[in-house]
């Protein structure tokens, strides 16, 4: 009974933890201007996570380390470092976005404005990865996080035309008003969102946080399996509201608190404070991850000690490097850069980033020097293959298309 | 020898050419050198328009008591500073023509009275004014939207 609950609060809490702010902008905003023409996406972006996730957890559960350590030691310190400065990257506009989008959804709720809420976010995100069991933070944030469920009953609630919203996704057309450039540079954002890289990286270190065996390789396929698709879904509940609301009224997503409107018009009042209660946690929970995959990325990397289950005494670089991380996020944001507009850039140049994520996983997960018998099967590393070259083309073309388009506008 | 030679040298001058014409190309395909002061200008007017919009929709919610007092009052202040960024980067446009003047000149006409509609709103809701009432203000707010659709030719 006990093992059943761990199982479905893993699931759960991978539901809940899957969305962060560059998905909720990035669906709202491909909503509200594509409908759903764009729905296709977010399936491939999911489906390439759940691959590559659940590989980087194999990884960690069969060898007992963390993806990052054995790409240094497996492919040398060159490539690990070019993996790094990619990585690491990526990594600081999230945490500003995701800071900045805990300080925006907490400005929904009070009188206070974002500026004033960054410093108090920062501050909450240090003090739950110095204090915090990891178990517990990951929890507490999956399950809050679990309150976004509401765009999904407000899709309901909206009464939409479900033949319109259907037809919209299965015979994706670009409106009018939008070029070809702007479709792919969405979609490759939409993509970019879904398969963030420190996803892997913290499901990877989380794996080794969590003391995983290959006893628990069971639960870690359903996490990702179950937990990840059901948290697509709520992707698309959220593309769905902006679709069905703010497209038709020609609204075009460019805050957070637009992305309010289809929840108030479906639910209203108690409908807000769900999101509110939802956005926070989800949010706040990458924070919390991107935070600390900052940590894991450098500490595996050089070979500090790390993890939240030492002591933070015993792993002093790995929460310096955290805290110095959270020090320059929240003083970019307090230059008053707009939240908004650095998840929007976080989540195209994760594309860009992604070839140098995920080619080292799968050069690692078939190392029978690392993994024994459980190597990727070649089912598995077809369809990886197949997901690398989508992943090198959507690189490829993240650049010129954010020239073309003016970064989607 | 030289032969294998020579081709690859072309072959590099080749790749050396593309890589030297790419970023060249993809950098005046972007938008603010392809379509110049018209496009700046109708980009701000659909982005004005939006934010218009907005507001009317989160007015509409407040009236009909689905939302809060402070989630619009965020919705007025965000649909304001949107218009607001607009003005300046409208403002600071060199006109080419009479016909961009005349762009330019609606435009801000119009942001101007949407600006000040959505400030009135905001202390509306805040209780600090009784007149205008909101319905009021949701005509003017649509209003200045259907102008703009109008006048800005």
């Amino acid at each position: 009974m006990s093992k059943l609950f761990a199982v479905a609060l893993g699931v759960l809490t991978a539901i809940g933890g899957f969305l962060d702010i560059g998905d909720l902008v990035t669906n709202a905003v491909v909503g509200s201007r594509f409908g759903m023409a764009l729905a296709w996406v977010i399936p491939v972006g999911v489906l390439g996570i759940c691959l590559f996730a659940n590989m980087a957890g194999r990884v960690a559960a069969v060898s007992g380390r963390a993806t990052f350590e054995i790409i240094r030691e497996r492919l040398g310190p060159r490539m690990a470092a070019a993996n790094l400065g990619a990585s690491f990257f990526i990594n600081l506009m999230t945490v500003t976005a995701e800071l900045g989008g805990v300080a925006l959804a907490l400005r929904l709720a009070t009188d206070a404005g974002p500026l004033m809420w960054v410093p108090v976010a920062a501050f909450a995100v240090w003090l739950v990865i110095w204090r915090v069991g990891f178990t517990v933070m990951e929890n507490a944030t999956g399950l809050l996080g679990l309150s976004l469920i509401v765009f999904v009953i407000s899709v309901f609630l909206l009464q939409p035309d479900w033949t319109q919203l259907a037809n919209q996704a299965m015979a994706p057309a670009i409106p009018e008003s939008e070029s070809g450039a702007t479709y792919w540079y969405y979609a490759i954002a939409l993509f970019g969102a879904a398969m963030t890289p420190y996803e892997v990286f913290f499901f990877s270190s989380g794996a080794v946080e969590e003391h995983w065996t290959v006893e628990d390789l069971g639960t870690s396929r359903l996490n990702v399996l179950v937990g990840f698709p059901l948290g697509g879904l709520l992707s698309l509940a959220i593309a769905a509201c902006a679709a069905t609301v703010l497209l038709p009224a020609q609204i075009e997503v460019t805050s957070l608190s637009e992305i309010a409107l289809p929840v108030l018009a479906a639910g209203g009042k108690l409908a807000l404070a769900f999101l509110i209660i939802g956005v926070v946690a989800a949010t706040f929970g990458a924070a919390l991850e991107t935070t600390l995959s900052s940590g894991y990325t450098l500490a595996q990397f050089f070979g500090w000690a790390w993890g939240k289950f030492r002591r933070p005494m015993a792993a002093a670089r790995f929460h310096v490097v955290m805290l110095v991380v959270l020090v320059a996020c929240a003083s970019a944001l307090c230059t008053g850069v707009d939240p908004i507009a650095v998840t929007e850039y976080s989540v195209v140049f994760s594309a860009i980033a992604l070839p140098l994520t995920y080619l080292p996983i799968l050069i690692v997960a078939n190392d029978p020097g690392y993994m024994g018998e459980r190597v990727n099967g070649a089912v598995l590393n077809a369809a990886a293959m197949v997901y690398l070259v989508v992943i090198l083309l959507a690189a490829a073309a993240a650049i010129p298309l954010m020239i073309v388009t003016g970064a989607g506008q | 020898m030289s032969h294998r030679r020579a081709d690859r040298l072309r072959r590099l001058t080749a790749v050396a050419v593309a890589t030297a014409i790419l970023p060249v190309l993809v950098l005046t395909s972007c938008p603010d050198q392809r379509d110049g002061t018209p496009g700046q200008l109708a980009g701000v007017k659909d982005d004005t328009q939006s934010a218009a919009r907005a507001a009317n929709l989160a007015l509409q919610l407040w009236s009909a008591g689905r939302s809060t007092t402070q989630i619009a009052r965020v919705q007025l202040g965000d649909a304001r500073d949107q218009v607001v960024t607009g003005y300046e980067t409208v403002a600071a446009l060199p006109a080419d023509d009479a016909i961009d003047l005349n762009r330019q000149r609606t435009l801000l006409t119009a942001m101007s009275s949407l600006i000040a509609d959505l400030n009135t709103a905001d202390m509306v809701l805040r209780g600090a004014l009784t007149i205008p009432q909101i319905p009021v203000l949701r005509m003017r707010i649509t209003e200045t939207t259907t102008i703009l659709d109008r006048e800005y030719r």
